[in-house]
Protein backbone atom coordinates (compact mmCIF):
# COMPACT_ATOMS: atom_id res chain seq x y z
CA UNK A 1 0.00 0.00 0.00
CA UNK A 2 1.29 3.41 -0.83
CA UNK A 3 0.95 6.18 1.66
CA UNK A 4 1.95 9.79 1.55
CA UNK A 5 3.92 11.23 4.40
CA UNK A 6 5.55 14.50 5.07
CA UNK A 7 9.01 14.54 6.58
CA UNK A 8 11.23 17.46 7.36
CA UNK A 9 14.38 17.71 5.35
CA UNK A 10 16.85 20.45 6.06
CA UNK A 11 19.15 21.11 3.21
CA UNK A 12 20.99 23.82 1.46
CA UNK A 13 18.35 25.24 -0.77
CA UNK A 14 18.68 27.80 -3.45
CA UNK A 15 15.90 29.29 -5.51
CA UNK A 16 16.26 28.79 -9.21
CA UNK A 17 16.42 32.52 -9.80
CA UNK A 18 18.75 33.18 -6.93
CA UNK A 19 21.01 30.37 -7.96
CA UNK A 20 21.54 31.92 -11.32
CA UNK A 21 22.11 35.37 -9.90
CA UNK A 22 24.48 33.91 -7.39
CA UNK A 23 26.38 32.12 -10.06
CA UNK A 24 27.55 35.43 -11.49
CA UNK A 25 31.20 36.12 -10.80
CA UNK A 26 31.58 37.20 -7.21
CA UNK A 27 33.85 39.88 -5.88
CA UNK A 28 36.89 38.40 -4.16
CA UNK A 29 35.55 39.17 -0.70
CA UNK A 30 32.26 37.46 -1.52
CA UNK A 31 33.98 34.48 -3.02
CA UNK A 32 35.79 33.90 0.24
CA UNK A 33 32.61 34.24 2.24
CA UNK A 34 30.65 31.27 0.99
CA UNK A 35 31.36 28.32 -1.23
CA UNK A 36 29.33 28.00 -4.39
CA UNK A 37 26.53 25.55 -3.60
CA UNK A 38 26.59 24.29 -7.17
CA UNK A 39 30.08 22.91 -6.73
CA UNK A 40 30.24 19.42 -5.24
CA UNK A 41 33.64 18.94 -3.66
CA UNK A 42 32.69 15.54 -2.24
CA UNK A 43 32.02 12.28 -4.03
CA UNK A 44 28.53 12.97 -5.28
CA UNK A 45 25.56 15.28 -5.17
CA UNK A 46 21.81 15.21 -5.34
CA UNK A 47 19.49 18.07 -6.23
CA UNK A 48 15.77 17.73 -5.61
CA UNK A 49 13.64 19.93 -7.88
CA UNK A 50 9.93 20.55 -7.28
CA UNK A 51 8.25 21.33 -10.58
CA UNK A 52 4.70 22.49 -11.27
CA UNK A 53 2.62 19.67 -12.68
CA UNK A 54 1.64 21.73 -15.72
CA UNK A 55 5.19 22.82 -16.42
CA UNK A 56 6.96 19.49 -16.69
CA UNK A 57 7.19 19.73 -20.47
CA UNK A 58 8.92 23.13 -20.15
CA UNK A 59 11.26 21.80 -17.50
CA UNK A 60 12.18 18.74 -19.55
CA UNK A 61 12.64 20.83 -22.69
CA UNK A 62 15.13 23.07 -20.93
CA UNK A 63 16.98 20.09 -19.54
CA UNK A 64 17.27 18.84 -23.09
CA UNK A 65 18.88 22.13 -24.00
CA UNK A 66 21.23 21.87 -21.03
CA UNK A 67 22.26 18.45 -22.26
CA UNK A 68 22.90 19.94 -25.68
CA UNK A 69 24.96 22.74 -24.16
CA UNK A 70 27.09 20.28 -22.24
CA UNK A 71 27.59 18.12 -25.31
CA UNK A 72 28.70 20.98 -27.50
CA UNK A 73 30.90 22.65 -24.92
CA UNK A 74 34.61 22.61 -25.60
CA UNK A 75 35.41 22.69 -21.91
CA UNK A 76 36.63 19.32 -20.65
CA UNK A 77 34.91 19.83 -17.31
CA UNK A 78 31.54 20.12 -19.04
CA UNK A 79 32.07 16.70 -20.62
CA UNK A 80 33.04 15.32 -17.23
CA UNK A 81 29.92 16.82 -15.70
CA UNK A 82 27.68 15.34 -18.35
CA UNK A 83 29.16 11.89 -17.87
CA UNK A 84 28.14 11.70 -14.24
CA UNK A 85 24.87 13.64 -14.34
CA UNK A 86 21.55 11.86 -14.60
CA UNK A 87 18.06 13.25 -14.32
CA UNK A 88 15.31 11.18 -12.75
CA UNK A 89 11.62 11.73 -12.24
CA UNK A 90 10.08 10.46 -9.04
CA UNK A 91 7.25 8.00 -9.26
CA UNK A 92 5.81 9.63 -6.16
CA UNK A 93 3.98 12.94 -6.28
CA UNK A 94 5.58 15.87 -4.50
CA UNK A 95 4.09 18.44 -2.17
CA UNK A 96 1.17 20.41 -3.59
CA UNK A 97 0.97 18.09 -6.58
CA UNK A 98 4.41 19.14 -7.77
CA UNK A 99 6.51 16.67 -9.69
CA UNK A 100 9.88 15.80 -8.16
CA UNK A 101 12.84 15.68 -10.50
CA UNK A 102 16.11 14.50 -9.03
CA UNK A 103 19.51 15.34 -10.40
CA UNK A 104 21.97 12.66 -9.42
CA UNK A 105 25.58 13.70 -9.85
CA UNK A 106 27.73 10.66 -9.35
CA UNK A 107 30.59 11.03 -9.49
CA UNK A 108 30.83 14.79 -9.15
CA UNK A 109 33.32 16.51 -11.42
CA UNK A 110 35.63 18.19 -8.93
CA UNK A 111 35.51 21.98 -9.01
CA UNK A 112 32.91 22.01 -11.79
CA UNK A 113 29.91 24.27 -11.33
CA UNK A 114 26.49 22.70 -11.89
CA UNK A 115 24.30 25.79 -12.23
CA UNK A 116 21.87 25.09 -15.08
CA UNK A 117 21.61 28.83 -15.73
CA UNK A 118 25.30 29.21 -16.34
CA UNK A 119 25.40 26.15 -18.56
CA UNK A 120 22.54 27.48 -20.67
CA UNK A 121 24.04 30.94 -21.08
CA UNK A 122 27.42 29.45 -21.86
CA UNK A 123 25.87 27.27 -24.54
CA UNK A 124 23.28 29.58 -26.03
CA UNK A 125 24.10 33.15 -25.08
CA UNK A 126 21.03 35.38 -24.92
CA UNK A 127 18.74 32.48 -25.77
CA UNK A 128 20.10 30.82 -22.67
CA UNK A 129 18.65 33.64 -20.58
CA UNK A 130 15.21 33.01 -22.06
CA UNK A 131 15.57 29.29 -21.53
CA UNK A 132 16.56 29.90 -17.96
CA UNK A 133 13.45 31.97 -17.36
CA UNK A 134 11.35 29.08 -18.66
CA UNK A 135 13.26 26.77 -16.35
CA UNK A 136 12.81 29.05 -13.33
CA UNK A 137 9.11 29.52 -14.02
CA UNK A 138 8.60 25.77 -13.99
CA UNK A 139 9.48 25.53 -10.33
CA UNK A 140 6.54 25.13 -8.00
CA UNK A 141 6.39 25.62 -4.27
CA UNK A 142 8.89 25.50 -2.77
CA UNK A 143 10.52 27.36 -5.65
CA UNK A 144 13.81 25.93 -4.67
CA UNK A 145 16.14 23.13 -5.35
CA UNK A 146 17.42 21.20 -2.38
CA UNK A 147 21.09 20.42 -2.73
CA UNK A 148 22.78 17.58 -0.94
CA UNK A 149 26.56 17.40 -1.00
CA UNK A 150 27.46 13.77 -0.44
CA UNK A 151 30.51 11.91 0.77
CA UNK A 152 30.66 8.18 0.23
CA UNK A 153 30.58 6.13 3.41
CA UNK A 154 30.62 2.64 1.99
CA UNK A 155 30.10 0.75 -1.21
CA UNK A 156 28.32 -2.39 -0.06
CA UNK A 157 29.60 -4.43 -2.97
CA UNK A 158 33.31 -3.71 -2.48
CA UNK B 1 22.15 33.66 -1.28
CA UNK B 2 22.56 30.43 0.55
CA UNK B 3 19.85 29.72 3.02
CA UNK B 4 19.32 26.93 5.47
CA UNK B 5 15.66 26.25 5.80
CA UNK B 6 13.49 23.41 6.84
CA UNK B 7 11.99 22.05 3.71
CA UNK B 8 8.90 19.90 3.77
CA UNK B 9 9.52 17.04 1.40
CA UNK B 10 6.52 15.02 0.47
CA UNK B 11 7.45 11.55 -0.45
CA UNK B 12 5.66 8.32 -0.83
CA UNK B 13 6.86 5.35 1.04
CA UNK B 14 7.16 2.20 -0.93
CA UNK B 15 6.12 0.11 2.00
CA UNK B 16 3.83 0.42 4.99
CA UNK B 17 5.22 2.48 7.86
CA UNK B 18 6.03 -0.57 9.91
CA UNK B 19 8.62 -1.62 7.40
CA UNK B 20 9.50 1.75 5.95
CA UNK B 21 10.76 2.86 9.31
CA UNK B 22 12.51 0.84 11.92
CA UNK B 23 9.92 -0.58 14.29
CA UNK B 24 9.87 0.77 17.80
CA UNK B 25 10.10 -2.57 19.46
CA UNK B 26 13.32 -4.45 19.64
CA UNK B 27 11.85 -7.49 21.32
CA UNK B 28 11.98 -10.57 19.14
CA UNK B 29 8.49 -11.68 18.30
CA UNK B 30 7.34 -15.11 19.32
CA UNK B 31 7.24 -17.58 16.43
CA UNK B 32 3.52 -17.27 16.02
CA UNK B 33 3.83 -13.50 15.88
CA UNK B 34 6.65 -13.48 13.40
CA UNK B 35 4.44 -14.39 10.51
CA UNK B 36 2.09 -11.58 11.41
CA UNK B 37 4.69 -8.99 12.30
CA UNK B 38 7.13 -9.68 9.47
CA UNK B 39 7.67 -6.47 7.57
CA UNK B 40 6.36 -6.25 4.05
CA UNK B 41 9.17 -6.66 1.55
CA UNK B 42 10.68 -3.37 0.47
CA UNK B 43 10.93 -3.74 -3.25
CA UNK B 44 11.98 -1.11 -5.78
CA UNK B 45 10.34 -1.38 -9.17
CA UNK B 46 12.09 1.68 -10.55
CA UNK B 47 15.30 2.47 -12.43
CA UNK B 48 16.92 3.99 -9.41
CA UNK B 49 16.19 4.18 -5.73
CA UNK B 50 17.02 6.72 -3.08
CA UNK B 51 16.46 6.25 0.63
CA UNK B 52 17.03 9.25 2.87
CA UNK B 53 17.85 8.18 6.43
CA UNK B 54 17.66 10.73 9.24
CA UNK B 55 20.05 9.63 11.99
CA UNK B 56 20.52 11.03 15.48
CA UNK B 57 23.83 12.91 15.66
CA UNK B 58 25.01 10.90 18.65
CA UNK B 59 24.17 7.61 16.94
CA UNK B 60 26.07 7.91 13.70
CA UNK B 61 28.70 5.41 14.84
CA UNK B 62 25.98 2.89 15.66
CA UNK B 63 24.34 3.47 12.30
CA UNK B 64 27.61 3.08 10.44
CA UNK B 65 28.38 -0.07 12.42
CA UNK B 66 25.00 -1.42 11.35
CA UNK B 67 25.82 -0.61 7.76
CA UNK B 68 29.06 -2.51 8.18
CA UNK B 69 27.11 -5.55 9.34
CA UNK B 70 24.70 -5.09 6.47
CA UNK B 71 27.60 -5.19 4.05
CA UNK B 72 28.92 -8.33 5.72
CA UNK B 73 25.48 -9.91 5.59
CA UNK B 74 25.11 -9.22 1.90
CA UNK B 75 28.56 -10.57 1.12
CA UNK B 76 28.18 -13.80 3.05
CA UNK B 77 24.71 -14.56 1.79
CA UNK B 78 24.40 -17.62 -0.41
CA UNK B 79 21.54 -15.93 -2.28
CA UNK B 80 22.63 -14.56 -5.67
CA UNK B 81 20.27 -11.60 -5.40
CA UNK B 82 22.01 -10.43 -2.25
CA UNK B 83 25.29 -10.19 -4.17
CA UNK B 84 23.49 -8.25 -6.88
CA UNK B 85 22.01 -5.90 -4.33
CA UNK B 86 25.40 -5.24 -2.78
CA UNK B 87 26.92 -4.48 -6.16
CA UNK B 88 24.68 -1.48 -6.74
CA UNK B 89 24.01 -0.27 -3.19
CA UNK B 90 26.09 2.60 -1.90
CA UNK B 91 25.79 4.67 1.23
CA UNK B 92 26.54 8.38 1.34
CA UNK B 93 26.57 10.94 4.11
CA UNK B 94 25.35 14.47 3.44
CA UNK B 95 27.49 17.42 4.36
CA UNK B 96 24.30 19.31 5.20
CA UNK B 97 22.59 18.79 8.51
CA UNK B 98 18.98 17.64 8.46
CA UNK B 99 16.20 18.95 10.65
CA UNK B 100 16.61 18.75 14.40
CA UNK B 101 20.31 18.24 13.98
CA UNK B 102 19.89 14.81 12.48
CA UNK B 103 22.53 13.52 10.11
CA UNK B 104 21.37 12.54 6.67
CA UNK B 105 22.60 9.30 5.16
CA UNK B 106 21.53 8.43 1.66
CA UNK B 107 21.20 4.92 0.26
CA UNK B 108 21.73 4.96 -3.48
CA UNK B 109 20.47 1.94 -5.38
CA UNK B 110 21.74 2.19 -8.92
CA UNK B 111 20.03 0.20 -10.17
CA UNK B 112 17.81 -1.60 -7.67
CA UNK B 113 17.61 -5.34 -8.19
CA UNK B 114 14.15 -6.10 -9.48
CA UNK B 115 12.08 -8.06 -7.01
CA UNK B 116 14.76 -8.09 -4.30
CA UNK B 117 13.80 -7.22 -0.76
CA UNK B 118 15.79 -4.30 0.67
CA UNK B 119 14.44 -4.53 4.21
CA UNK B 120 17.58 -4.13 6.31
CA UNK B 121 16.18 -6.07 9.26
CA UNK B 122 15.44 -9.04 7.02
CA UNK B 123 18.94 -9.03 5.56
CA UNK B 124 20.55 -8.81 9.01
CA UNK B 125 18.35 -11.57 10.40
CA UNK B 126 19.17 -13.83 7.47
CA UNK B 127 22.89 -13.58 8.07
CA UNK B 128 23.04 -13.20 11.82
CA UNK B 129 20.03 -14.98 13.27
CA UNK B 130 21.51 -15.16 16.76
CA UNK B 131 22.44 -11.48 16.85
CA UNK B 132 19.45 -10.20 14.95
CA UNK B 133 17.74 -8.65 17.93
CA UNK B 134 20.79 -6.74 19.11
CA UNK B 135 21.79 -5.63 15.63
CA UNK B 136 18.35 -4.46 14.78
CA UNK B 137 17.96 -2.56 18.03
CA UNK B 138 21.21 -0.75 17.34
CA UNK B 139 20.06 0.05 13.82
CA UNK B 140 16.53 1.13 14.77
CA UNK B 141 17.61 3.21 17.74
CA UNK B 142 19.92 5.28 15.59
CA UNK B 143 17.02 6.81 13.66
CA UNK B 144 15.98 10.31 14.60
CA UNK B 145 13.22 10.86 12.09
CA UNK B 146 12.73 7.77 9.98
CA UNK B 147 13.23 7.48 6.27
CA UNK B 148 12.07 8.90 2.96
CA UNK B 149 11.98 6.48 0.08
CA UNK B 150 11.94 7.76 -3.47
CA UNK B 151 11.48 5.57 -6.54
CA UNK B 152 12.97 7.19 -9.62
CA UNK B 153 12.62 6.71 -13.35
CA UNK B 154 15.48 7.76 -15.56
CA UNK B 155 14.57 10.74 -17.69
CA UNK B 156 17.94 11.58 -19.17
CA UNK B 157 21.59 10.75 -18.81
CA UNK B 158 23.14 14.05 -19.79
CA UNK B 159 26.29 12.43 -21.09
CA UNK B 160 24.57 10.03 -23.51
Amino acid sequence: MFRSIVLGLAAVVVSATTAFAQAAPAAPAQAAAAPNPFVFPGDAGVILNFVKADKTADFEMVLGKAKEALAKSEKPERKAQAAGWKVFKATEAGPGGNVIYVFVIDPAAKSAEYSVGNILVEGFGAEGQTLYKTYSDAFGTPAIGALLHLTKVVDLGK
Amino acid sequence: MLRWIALGLLAVQAAPPTSAQPPNTAQPPAPAQQAVAAPAPRVFASDYGLVLNFIKPDKTKDFEASIGKLKEALQKSPKPERKEQAASWRVFKAVEAATAGNVLYVFVLDPPVKGADYTVSTILAEAFPNEAQVLYKQYADSYGAGQNIVNLKLLSALGK
